[in-house]
Parts: C-alpha cells; sequence; structure tokens
C-alpha cells in the first residue's frame, strides 16, 4: 500500500536488530521487550497456579518406592515407618502398620445365611469403622440390598431401604461385598499389575502402586471395588490404628480399594469386623482346607449357592438359605 | 506456547472453571451401629426385685404351689410375656420344685447358665448348627490355635420367653449425595426430565 513506508522501515528494523546484538537498545524497545517478557512470565505462574492447590506432593522417597512384591524387607519396613509418620501428621494417632503374610494351609471362605440377615445394616459400618473408608464422600465396600421375596434380580433391589424396623415381611436382604473369586477378572484387567491375589485366596491391592484407571473396577461383575474420588476424609477419633499395607492403611486420593476379607485381621486368627457385628449371625467364615471349620460344615450340609455363577469367577463367599 | 500460556493465566484469573464441587460431609455415625454387644444380656442369676427388696427365685416359690394353668398375665411376673409356640406354660421350661433351675425333658435340673440343653429338647437340627459354629453368631478368634472363640448361646439372642428375633432399626442407609453441586446438577436434570 504504501511502499514508501515499506523501504523506510525495513532499514530501520535491521537497524534495530544490531542494535540489539551491540547491546544498544533504544529505551522504548528496551520496555517492549521486558513487558512482553514480564507479561509471559506472569502468564507463566498464573497458569501453573493451580499447582498451589497440591498438598501433600510425592516424596521423592515415595516416588521411587517399589512394588510390593519387589520390595525387600527392610525396603518394606521403611515404608511401614513412613506410613506411619504420615498416619500421625495427618491425623495425630500412633498407628502400628504391619505387613502380615498370609498363614500356610489357610484358605478363607465366607458363608452367608440369608434367612438369618435382617437387613440392619451393622455389618456396613462395622467394616466402614473397621478399615478406615473415607466417610465423605462415603465409600462402603457392602452393600446391602432389600429384594422383594421370590427373585434374584438384582435391578429389583435397592440399597436405599430406611423403614422404622427391619426384617420387611415382603423383602430378604443380599449383602453383596467383594468374593474374593478363585479367578478373578479384576487382576487380569490390572494394567499394572497393581492387584494380586494372595495364596490365602484374598486378592488384595498395592494403593501405592495403582494408577486409579478403574479398570478392575468395570472388570468386576459384583460391583465390588470403590474409586476413591476425593482425598478420604475420616474423623480423628474413628482412626484405627491397627493397620496393615495392604489392607486399611489410609488410602490416598485417585486410587481403588476393596474388601479384603479383614486380613489385617484374619491372618492374625481373628474373626472379620463384619461378622462380629452381625447381630443375626448370619455370617460364617473361617478355614476352607480345614474338615472340621465352619465354613466347610455348611458347605457339605446347606445348599449352597454364589452370585452370577455363569460368569465362571468362582466366588469364595457362598450364600445359603436355612428354613 | 506463550498464547497457551496466556490463555490459561486469563482462564485462572477470571476463573472460568467455576467453584470445584463443595463436598457434603456427612454426620458420624454412632458407635451403636457397629457394636459387637449381643443382642440381650440374659438374666443367668436371677433376683427378682420389688419395693426395694430383693428376692431368689425359691423365696417365693418354695411357698407357692406350681400352677397347672396357663400363665395368667397379671401374675407376679407381668413383664414376662410367654410368645413361644405351643408352651403355654411356665413349668414347661421351668423346674416346679426349684424356681432357680430349669428342666429337660427327662426330668433333670439345668442350670440357668446352661440353658441350652433346655432348648435342644425341641430344636435339634438349629441346635446341632449352633454347635457346629453355624447358627448364631461367633465372635473374636476363628483360629483356635491363636486364641478363644466365643460362641453366643441360645438366649444372648433369643428371649426364651418370646423367642422371635426382635425387629430392629436399621442403621443409616448409604448416602449417594458427597458433592454439593453434583447434587444440584442431579435436581436440576431431573427438573427438566419432569417438564419435558
Amino acid at each position: 500500500m504504501h511502499p514508501d513506508n515499506n523501504q523506510d522501515n525495513t532499514p530501520s528494523s535491521s537497524d534495530h536488530s544490531d542494535g540489539f546484538m551491540n547491546t544498544k537498545v533504544s529505551r522504548r524497545d528496551f520496555l517492549k521487550r521486558s513487558a512482553v517478557v514480564g507479561t509471559g512470565a506472569a502468564a507463566l505462574v498464573a497458569a501453573m497456579s493451580p499447582l498451589r492447590l497440591l498438598k501433600d506432593t510425592l516424596t521423592a522417597e515415595e516416588f521411587v518406592q517399589k512394588h510390593y512384591k519387589e520390595m525387600s524387607s527392610e525396603e518394606l519396613d521403611r515404608v511401614l515407618k513412613r506410613i506411619e509418620r504420615k498416619v500421625k501428621e495427618r491425623y495425630g494417632v500412633d498407628a502400628e502398620v504391619k505387613d502380615i503374610k498370609p498363614m500356610d494351609g489357610v484358605e478363607y471362605v465366607y458363608a452367608l445365611n440369608l434367612s438369618r440377615c435382617n437387613g440392619s445394616r451393622r455389618c456396613v459400618h462395622a467394616c466402614v469403622n473397621e478399615n478406615n473408608q473415607s466417610r465423605s464422600p462415603e465409600i462402603q465396600y457392602i452393600s446391602v440390598f432389600k429384594m422383594p421375596k421370590g427373585t434374584f434380580d438384582m435391578e429389583q433391589g435397592t440399597r436405599d431401604y430406611n423403614p422404622e424396623t427391619v426384617p420387611e415381611d415382603d423383602s430378604f436382604y443380599l449383602p453383596v461385598q467383594c468374593f474374593q473369586c478363585e479367578e478373578p477378572p479384576c487382576t487380569k484387567a490390572c494394567p499394572v499389575e497393581a492387584t494380586w491375589q494372595e495364596k490365602d485366596g484374598i486378592t488384595v491391592i498395592d494403593y501405592d502402586w495403582c494408577i486409579g484407571c478403574r479398570y478392575c473396577e468395570a472388570a468386576c461383575p459384583y460391583w465390588a471395588r470403590r474409586f476413591n474420588f476425593a482425598e478420604p476424609n475420616i474423623p480423628k477419633e474413628r482412626i484405627n490404628p491397627s493397620m496393615s499395607y495392604l489392607s486399611n492403611r489410609p488410602r490416598p486420593k485417585g486410587v481403588v480399594e476393596k474388601c479384603h476379607f479383614c486380613l489385617h485381621r484374619t491372618r492374625e486368627g481373628k474373626l472379620p469386623a463384619c461378622l462380629e457385628a452381625c447381630p443375626t449371625g448370619a455370617r460364617i467364615f473361617g478355614n476352607i482346607l480345614d474338615p472340621d471349620s465352619e465354613v466347610s460344615y455348611v458347605l457339605k450340609n446347606k445348599r449352597v449357592f454364589v452370585l452370577k455363577e455363569e460368569a465362571g469367577t468362582l466366588p469364595r463367599f457362598f450364600y445359603f438359605f436355612d428354613k | 506456547m506463550a498464547v497457551v500460556f496466556l490463555v490459561l493465566a486469563i482462564s485462572f484469573i477470571v476463573d472460568i472453571w467455576g467453584e470445584p464441587p463443595k463436598r457434603v460431609i456427612h454426620p458420624t455415625v454412632d458407635q451403636a451401629n457397629f457394636s459387637q454387644k449381643p443382642a440381650r444380656t440374659p438374666a443367668l442369676n436371677p433376683i427378682y426385685v420389688k419395693d426395694g427388696y430383693s428376692y431368689r427365685c425359691n423365696d417365693c416359690h418354695s411357698v407357692l404351689e406350681p400352677s397347672d394353668v396357663q400363665k395368667s398375665y397379671i401374675s407376679a411376673h407381668p413383664d414376662v410375656i410367654l410368645e413361644h409356640g405351643a408352651n403355654n406354660y411356665c413349668t414347661t421350661c421351668h423346674s416346679p420344685d426349684n424356681r432357680e433351675r430349669l428342666l429337660d425333658i427327662n426330668g433333670y435340673d439345668v442350670a440357668f447358665d446352661q440353658s441350652h440343653k433346655s432348648c435342644l429338647q425341641c430344636h435339634g437340627p438349629i441346635y446341632r448348627d449352633w454347635e457346629a459354629g453355624v447358627h448364631g453368631r461367633m465372635n473374636d478368634y476363628w483360629d483356635t490355635e491363636r486364641g478363644p472363640t466365643r460362641k453366643l448361646t441360645c438366649v444372648e439372642c433369643h428371649n426364651p420367653h418370646q423367642p422371635k428375633f426382635p425387629d430392629m432399626q436399621p442403621s443409616p442407609a448409604p448416602n449417594i449425595n458427597n458433592y454439593i453441586s453434583f447434587l444440584n446438577q442431579l435436581m436440576t436434570s431431573e427438573e427438566s426430565h419432569a417438564s419435558r
């Protein structure tokens, strides 16, 4: 449009670049450039500002932590000490974090008498209390379904029942939790092997190895796995200080968790928390490899069944009716 | 690159992302919801207290003839309501000669803390299950090498006079509304469904 102008500008711009190289910068250009650089830096800081909200960032030690199965006992001890320290910092509770290995000659099986279950949900809250689950948002391992009598169609069941008293005449109650399947689809779905089946039949999760992809949650036919969408919130006075690495230590945000048959109790010979709170004694737990155990008696003498047998998962959790 | 940062910076300053979903803090559930206490505490050593005096059973019953008629509800024990199937007589289970004892079907005395020996005479199959540890609750240890198993007795769950297990109040239901904005979204979408 204005060739004269162009001709005028071209030499002047080359002058500028020369000036820059020779550190002869005009005041105007210096201000211009520093304004650009300053704005850019400010923009960078502002763009990264959400990082400030990150609390409890990963330490180098946590970052290089190995998979549970690959850790030597010294490394694992260090990790357990670190978890204890973090629990103390966060909740002010002196917790004891253990790593309890499976017992030899033991395979756990659960049995549940549906004729006795009265839907009181004591097991649900005993479990939450034992296993340091997040209270808000709420995570519960056990779902108790109220089912109309005469059907096993889960679509007709509801978790959200709240009558004055239970049981109600027209319903039975079906508690569902992780069944510790012998052929677990969840462990096969995990891309990083953060979940696996131990030799006593309990499928466990290394919460520090879990990447939170939730494939296992989708693979489970029983909706047994729960995902920590938010940082778990647990009242200090309700922390259970008896913890173990693979079970009830506080979980971080963004990992999957599930029922583990209270392995920190059961591997020390105790009964699971849900069973101990059941007011009607509907729950039966024990070692299936022991022919004299309670669960062996149930499998020999009662007509047991499993949920979704056609899925081929071979659950270690048997239901039966007893009337 | 600089443009991306600039846009991001503006987006954070103007705050186009809005508030993060606010968490609903659920009330802490009462300890009674996971108590391991048995359903009832049976009186294994019954003492009758009236007008500031306490009596052993036999203090009165040694001078009272055992009634051979159906229990009347205006007697000395108005709190005992007998709803135990066809068992309408006190002396079906209580010894007529010694009221501090129970009775089995052969006429032998059964102590109050051995009451299951009375129960088993009619409830054979249930007793068999209980003995095997399959009826009724267990506590403490499953592995008897590590520690003792505590097995609740019949009367720690069932009132022998009204043996049907009492109805109870259910513990709180699961909360689905963990986030306020999520809840609002849900409600507005429900409203729009309703308006359609």
